[in-house]
């Protein structure tokens, strides 16, 4: 191999440099680029610019899946350790309406069912269909979630010199900390209803 | 408990992959000379097989990630068209990870002296 095209060599194929570019994560690609232009000026060297080309495309072709993969996982490693509920959504008054939302009907159904125990004659033919709906177990998962779509929203989450950090963003939440009280009310009644149900309360009522 | 709690929780692997192991060791050996191309090259003379960047740098992040390598960068060279190497050192965690791993070994493999076909009687 004659020296002059030793010290002149063309390097790697622009092309696939780029495309390599796009490929890895931000932290590895001056070294990963690097170290693949070190191998292409050796190969180059010893077998010519053919080999070195073909050899820099097979191994585009072999480490893409691998570096998307650790551009991937550390991305989404990334945005969890610095996520902000308040900022997923854009606005935490988005979540926090969304489980406002929720607790509405199962509010319904919580007073529909509680009336319904009563024995209300008027009741009974209105809302005929809670005695499907009134599914303590369906009932108690969506005030759960409300409850925790709530607290999601004037909850920050962080990651701060390498250690978890959540704070509790009261100020200007004050709609918010409304709707978690709220949730916490329904809560309330529907143990209080559950507990009336069991000492047989009700039957006084029916009576 | 939040969900960002529960999100960030990590499952911590009480034992390296064989890859890892093998970096780990490769790092090790190269004392200050270990960045991509050497370890690579390495790891493929100690496995006889020959592994892509990729296969190489998944585990260096990993092995990072760990505590048991920390990375560092050198300076620039033209032969790498003016990138620098992105060098690698094994940690005091490292070492004692290789510790482990080599009493490990030692462990399994004792009183094996040669490797025969057993008998089934």
């Amino acid at each position: 191999m004659p020296q002059n095209m030793r010290s002149n060599a063309p390097g790697p194929p622009r092309f696939a440099e780029t495309l390599l570019s796009l490929i890895l994560p931000e932290e590895e690609k001056d070294a990963v680029l690097g170290d693949l232009a070190e191998s292409n000026r050796r190969i180059f060297n010893q077998f010519g610019q053919t080999a070195a080309n073909r050899a820099y495309w097979f191994e585009l072709l072999r480490s893409s899946l691998p570096m998307l993969f650790l551009k991937f996982t550390r991305s989404s490693r990334r945005h969890r350790m610095m996520l902000s509920y308040g900022s997923v959504m854009q606005n935490g008054n988005c979540i926090a309406l969304f489980g406002f939302a929720l607790s509405i009907p199962a509010l319904t159904l919580c007073f529909g069912g509680v009336l319904q125990s009563l024995g209300l004659p008027q009741v009974n033919n209105a809302i005929d269909f809670s005695t499907f709906m009134f599914n303590p177990t369906l009932l108690l998962g969506g005030l759960t979630l409300a409850f925790c779509l709530n607290l999601l929203s004037v909850t920050r989450i962080s990651y701060q010199d390498g250690s978890l950090v959540s704070e509790l963003r009261i100020k200007g939440r004050l709609l918010n900390l409304a709707q978690i009280s709220f949730c916490l009310l329904l809560f309330s009644i529907i143990f209080l209803y559950f507990l009336a149900e069991e000492l047989q309360l009700f039957a006084a009522f029916r009576n | 408990m939040t969900i960002g709690v529960f999100l960030n929780l990590e499952v911590s692997l009480n034992y390296l992959s064989r890859i890892e192991e093998v970096i780990l060791l490769a790092v090790y050996q190269l004392h200050d000379n270990a960045y991509g191309v050497t370890i690579r090259e390495h790891v493929a003379e100690l496995m006889q097989k020959s592994f892509s960047v990729g296969a190489i740098y998944v585990p260096l992040d990993r092995l990072t990630r760990k505590g048991f390598l920390e990375a560092h960068n050198g300076n620039p060279t033209p032969e790498r068209g003016g990138r620098s190497k992105r060098y690698f050192r094994i940690t005091a965690s490292g070492l004692e990870e290789l510790e482990r791993i080599k009493k490990l070994h030692q462990t399994m493999w004792s009183g094996i002296k040669e490797l025969t076909v057993p008998s089934h009687s």
